[in-house]
């Protein structure tokens, strides 16, 4: 039974609703009710109304309050009768939307959220913190083998990407400045620019940016599902330190690996300019070794490498930051997901910065 | 008797090597409400889920409303779903959007209804479901079971003729769930519904089944009205009825 037919006709000052009202023939007749609004309607007869739904009861209800006020509905079905009486919309108040803050508001409430922010992370850094350290001497509330599955997520699946990416920034920044540096016939200061620039600056910040995209996104969604789907709570129910159980592992293996994936990325970057050097400059490997060996100093590599390990812990904390600060299901999740993948970069890109400006 | 409404012959579902239903064979008769029981586990929601085409049966063919269901090129199949409310295990309302425009999306999309009315049909329907003062609170800011009353608003907003209700009283106050089955008995009469009910709460079975079907180790174990069913000589079905009644 597929109720489709619906008609209004005015006839004798009245009326006449015809058919069956559903929500699919209540739209047309709303329209036509529009015509007859002006006309001299003196009642509404209701006598060959077939069948209503509550989309029809919505109709006659706006019917009779909106557009015809103090006219006489008549001759409803028995059946009719009871659904207007049982589903009438009439005295049913449609609350308003929530408003929105106005501009003081916005601003107030933006700073009030900055302060939070701000003491928020402090605690969550000095709680990581702590937790890393002093949780090394106490073995109760660990999770076992999470380090060494962390190593696996974070260092030894990321080896490949890191790699393949470091060994075509080699080739590219090498190639770029070749043809300038030969003109002058000193295309060996090629191997000087690879290796600073991979050892102090490109190395550190590039990994640190792909690390931050694929495994901060990782911790992040991983932290804020936990958190939405009440499983942080349940930890902290059975007397575990949320921080500690998920966030502390995370934190140490990316300490670990963070450097190692530097030391990967340099020599590869490395072995892309030398690869240019080969073939583009015809330089001989042992110049090309000796020149970049000479320019390094100790000093440059522990300042990239120690710059890694500082993305890699912001890249942590500010992961757990989103993380723990979700809510709203599924949705939640992924919105924090984005929010923290796009933090950490900047994160990560400033912070580089900074340091460039404190060691030139 | 009157033609069946849904038509189940021979459903066979499996889960990898795991067979969760095993021939089942089923009419449901339009204008009842049929309640759905068994064990937790035993397949009821996976029974609802095949019954709508949400899961394929590995054999077996389902008639609604006369014709092929599983069948039926996507047209035909839009407008038999069109006919069809379901209210999930969970839910399953949509996350991003407020309670008010959950209930709103069927006749948002199917209707061209304006929008005044549309909320009308919206305040009314929360009304029956005593979510009044909710309508701009996100899913997330709702409690279980205020979820699932929300989500029965959105099942019966466009009237359906089959109405699938998958534990529609799980996690109310026994209050609350008798005002609910009041509401599904309402409904029921009003429009000419046919329901089916998935259920375990027994005040809820005795307030509105017509008949019962008791599922148990992949199969149909009772099939029949709910006046007969304490009599009905198969133990597990009686005892059912017998361990939870005081
Ligand atoms: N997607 C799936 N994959 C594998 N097995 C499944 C899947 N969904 C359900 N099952 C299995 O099918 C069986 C029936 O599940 P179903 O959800 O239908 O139970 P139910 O009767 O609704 O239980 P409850 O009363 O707890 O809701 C269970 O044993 C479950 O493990
Ligand atoms: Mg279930």
């Amino acid at each position: 039974m597929v109720k489709q037919i619906a008609r209004l006709i005015f006839e004798n000052d009245e009326l006449r609703i015809v058919g069956d009202l559903t929500h699919q023939t209540v739209p047309q007749l709303e329209k036509q009710v529009r015509r007859y609004k002006k006309k001299a309607v003196q009642a509404v007869d209701l006598k060959e109304l077939i069948y209503t739904d509550s989309s029809g009861v919505v109709f006659l209800d706006w019917l009779s309050s909106d557009v015809f006020p103090d006219i006489p509905f008549k001759n409803a079905s028995e059946k009719v009768q009871k659904a207007l009486d049982r589903f009438s919309s009439r005295d049913i108040k449609i609350p308003l939307p929530p408003k929105h803050p106005g501009f003081f508001e916005s601003v107030g409430n933006f700073a009030l959220t900055l302060k939070d922010t701000v003491t928020d992370i402090l605690y969550l850094t000095s709680e990581i913190i702590l937790w890393s350290f002093y949780g090394i001497f106490i073995s109760k509330g660990r999770r076992k083998g999470a380090i060494a599955q962390q190593i696996v997520y974070i260092g030894s699946n990321a080896v490949g990407i890191v790699g393949l990416l470091s060994i075509v920034l080699g080739l590219i920044i090498a190639l770029q400045s070749a043809a300038q540096l030969r003109q002058y016939g000193a295309g060996i200061y090629v191997a000087d620019l690879i290796a600073i620039s991979m050892v102090r600056e490109m190395g550190p910040m590039m990994t640190a940016i792909i690390i931050a995209g694929r495994s901060g996104s990782a911790f992040a969604a991983e932290i804020s599902t936990m958190k939405v789907t009440e499983e942080l709570d349940a930890l902290k129910m059975m007397a575990l330190n949320p921080i500690r159980y998920v966030v502390v592992p995370k934190f140490l293996a990316i300490t670990i690996c963070m450097p190692l994936l530097v030391m990967i990325s340099i020599i590869l970057g490395i072995l892309g300019g030398f690869i240019i050097g080969m073939t583009y400059l015809d330089l001989t490997y042992v110049s090309y070794f000796n020149e970049t060996l000479s320019i390094l100093e100790v000093k440059d590599l522990l300042i990239g490498l120690s710059k890694s390990v500082f993305f890699a812990w912001v890249i942590v904390i500010i992961a757990s930051f989103y993380g723990f600060k979700a809510e709203g299901g599924a949705e939640g999740v992924g919105k924090v997901t984005t929010s923290s993948v796009v933090a950490s970069i900047f994160a990560v890109i400033v912070l580089n910065a900074l340091f460039s400006l404190i060691y030139m | 008797m009157s033609k069946p409404l849904i038509n189940i012959k021979d459903i066979t579902v499996r889960f990898g090597e795991k067979t969760v239903l095993d021939t089942i064979n089923l009419d449901i008769f339009p204008n009842e409400i049929t309640v759905i029981l068994g064990e937790s586990g035993c397949g009821k929601t996976t029974l609802l889920k095949t019954i709508t085409g949400l899961i394929k049966p590995a054999s077996g063919s389902i008639h609604i409303f006369g014709e092929p269901f599983d069948g039926a090129d996507e047209s035909k199949h839009d407008r038999m779903l069109r006919r069809m409310g379901v209210l999930f295990q969970n839910g399953a309302l949509l996350n991003s959007v407020s309670v008010r425009d959950n209930v709103a999306i069927p006749l948002e999309q199917h209707s061209r209804m304006d929008p005044d009315l549309i909320a009308r049909n919206v305040a009314v329907k929360l009304k029956w479901v005593g979510l009044s003062e909710a309508e701009y609170l996100l899913p997330s800011e709702l409690s279980g079971g205020m979820r699932k009353r929300a989500a029965l608003a959105r099942a019966i907003i466009l009237d359906p003729e089959i109405l699938f209700c998958d534990e529609p009283s799980a996690g109310l106050d026994p209050v609350t769930s008798a005002s609910l089955d009041q509401l599904i008995l309402t409904i029921k009469e009003q429009f000419n519904m046919t329901i089916l009910v998935v259920s375990h709460e027994l005040a809820s079975i005795h307030r509105i089944a017509d008949k019962v079907i008791y599922l148990d180790k992949r199969k149909i174990l009772y099939n029949g009205p709910l006046a007969a069913v304490r009599t009905c000589g198969i133990e597990t079905v009686e005892n059912f009825f017998r361990t939870g009644s005081f």
